[in-house]
């Protein structure tokens, strides 16, 4: 359908279209490139903030400096703005931040994605956060709170958005524990920790099945085992460990789920890394009624030491990435040691060339294994 | 299948006649039709005569397709051995041919006035039949793309109600988009 075919109409004296129902400008302009629907601004008073009508915008890093330049325009479409935004910071963005999310505040924004760069100075989130109650998507990185020291803090913050239900944080910096209240969450991912935080803590997140992510990359066991205590109805959990130490102290917590998941990765070849692993095995084991699966993946060194423990409920173990080196068998070694009532465990192999004899295959696997 | 008639009562007080499974096309008749309010005549106040005949047009064109490629049951051909799912060629050939047929009537459909154009859009808006919906605020959309504002003023005769203060201010900042903005 060409336009050549339009025929203009000379009896056509009125501008119709701009009258026309709001979401049919809306869905015109959803038609367009974002420039060009834009663009439309330009067009008459009526068409100046058609635009803003657009459920979804995302701001490029691209246009930093044209948004700079023009903030105050800027401020006059994000006060429209009442769905979603994402704001990526480039640095001298960061002055202007403050009264955008303050304009967004009075919009009941529901989605906010603030993705800061991590060698940046930390971003420090405006109280106007706090008003946003129908934020049901927030994910923030690199960022930290104003005024800790005046009782704001990541808790009291998180329990003023009622309908929140994916929370991603990064690299949070803050001198308290992250206790989460969100009756509606659903889906959390939190990476890049950062030491200052003491702990993290789930309160009242009855509907959080999935925690997609949850990275302790510095700090102790005990602290990750008192996150697992918080959740109600947890069925899969990926732990990736970073390098930390284990502590003497079981912490208290009770964990009963049937079909329990937990995938836990140990990424790095280091012995306090296994020890760590173990040690989160052997508390899961003395507090869970059933693990039905625990993934071990990758390399481990030696154990050194006889067993301490057993893990007395562990059913299912399945090692990923097995090449058949020493360490790894001993692994393997010590863990049947430990796993009386193991009914499975499976071995894949790692795909690829390692080394010279290496990865073995089936057989010659089977033969080592025995 | 014989499919029962609806009556439609436009604006204007006039009645037009249509199958059951073509008003199917529209949301609205449907859900009408579902509720068993079904009075005899249904009336539109929004939609007048002169605009009504085109929307059952579309209608008859696409009543009883959900919006996929789903054949139009024909007259005469035994619904049970459509259903079969053997694709061979003859069957392809005979979607393709379809698809481009289609494609002509649409063409053809869409070859009318401005007015129209709008008349038409706000029908499919209030009676909700999405295909005829898209397919009028896709040729407004053609009317705007890559065009420059005066263009588009023109094409839809829309005044500017701008100063010439603001309209001078307008283009310095869309000067400054055009080097900044990199979105294409």
């Amino acid at each position: 359908m060409s336009l050549s075919k339009l025929k203009l109409d000379p009896s056509l004296n009125g501008d119709i279209i701009s009258d026309m129902p709001p979401n049919i400008i809306e869905n015109i302009l959803s038609r367009l490139p974002i420039k060009e629907a834009v663009r439309t601004c330009m067009l008459s008073k009526k068409w100046r903030h058609n635009w803003v009508t657009l459920p979804e915008l995302i701001f490029s890093f691209t246009l930093g400096n044209a948004l700079i330049n023009r903030n105050d325009r800027v401020i006059k479409f994000i006060d429209d703005l009442s769905h979603h935004l994402c704001i990526p910071n480039t640095g001298y963005m960061e002055i202007y931040m403050e009264r955008w999310i303050l304009c967004l505040s009075r919009n009941d924004i529901q989605e906010l994605i603030l993705c800061q760069q991590p060698q940046l100075k930390h971003y420090e989130l405006p109280l106007s956060l706090y008003s946003c109650e129908l934020l049901n998507h927030l994910e923030l990185s690199f960022c930290t709170l104003k005024l800790e020291s005046a009782g704001f803090t990541f808790e009291n913050l998180i329990s003023r958005w009622p309908i929140l239900e994916i929370l991603k944080i990064e690299g949070l910096t803050g001198p308290t524990d992250l206790i989460i209240y969100a009756p509606k969450l659903k889906n959390i991912v939190v990476s890049g920790f950062c030491q200052v935080i003491q702990n993290i803590c789930f309160k009242n997140t009855p509907l959080l099945a999935c925690p997609k992510r949850l990275n302790q990359e510095e700090g102790d066991i005990a602290r990750l085992i008192k996150v697992f205590g918080c959740f109600v109805r947890v069925v899969k959990l990926a732990v990736v460990l970073g390098c930390g130490f284990c502590t003497k102290d079981a912490p208290e917590c009770l964990l009963s789920y049937e079909d329990f998941n937990l995938d836990l990765k140990i990424c790095c070849n280091d012995v306090h890394m296994v020890s760590m692993a173990l040690c989160l095995l052997k508390y899961l084991d003395l507090l869970l009624q059933a693990v039905t699966h625990t993934y071990i993946r990758l390399r481990f060194p030696k154990i050194r030491g006889g067993p301490e423990f057993s893990l007395n409920q562990l059913r299912n173990v399945k090692i990923k990435y097995f090449d058949g080196w020493i360490r790894q068998l001993e692994f393997i070694e010590f863990l049947l040691g430990i796993t009386p009532v193991l009914e499975m465990m499976s071995i894949n192999g790692f795909k690829g060339a390692v080394a010279e004899g290496y990865p073995m295959d089936g057989t010659t696997m089977l033969e080592v294994l025995m | 299948m014989s499919s029962t008639k609806i009556f439609l009562k436009s604006s204007d007080d006039k009645t037009f006649e249509i199958d059951e499974t073509a008003a199917r096309a529209s949301e609205t008749l449907k859900n009408i039709i579902d509720g068993g309010c079904l009075d005899g005549v249904i009336p539109l106040p929004n939609v007048s005569s002169n605009i009504l005949p085109k929307v059952i047009e579309y209608c008859k064109k696409h009543g009883g397709d959900n919006g996929s490629s789903k054949k139009i049951a024909n007259g005469g051909v035994d619904k049970d051995k459509e259903i079969l799912p053997d694709y061979d060629e003859e069957e392809d050939k005979r979607e393709k041919v379809r698809v481009d047929e289609l494609k002509k009537w649409e063409e053809e459909y869409m070859d009318f006035d401005q007015q129209v154009l709008y008349d038409l859009m706000l029908a499919a808006n209030y009676l909700h039949i999405k295909g005829l919906l898209d397919l009028t605020v896709e040729k407004a959309a053609s009317m705007i793309r890559g065009r420059t504002p005066d263009q588009i003023r023109e094409n839809f005769n829309i005044n500017s109600d701008f100063t010439p203060e603001e309209e001078e201010e307008m283009i310095l900042i869309e000067d400054e988009w055009d080097d900044e903005w990199a979105f294409d």
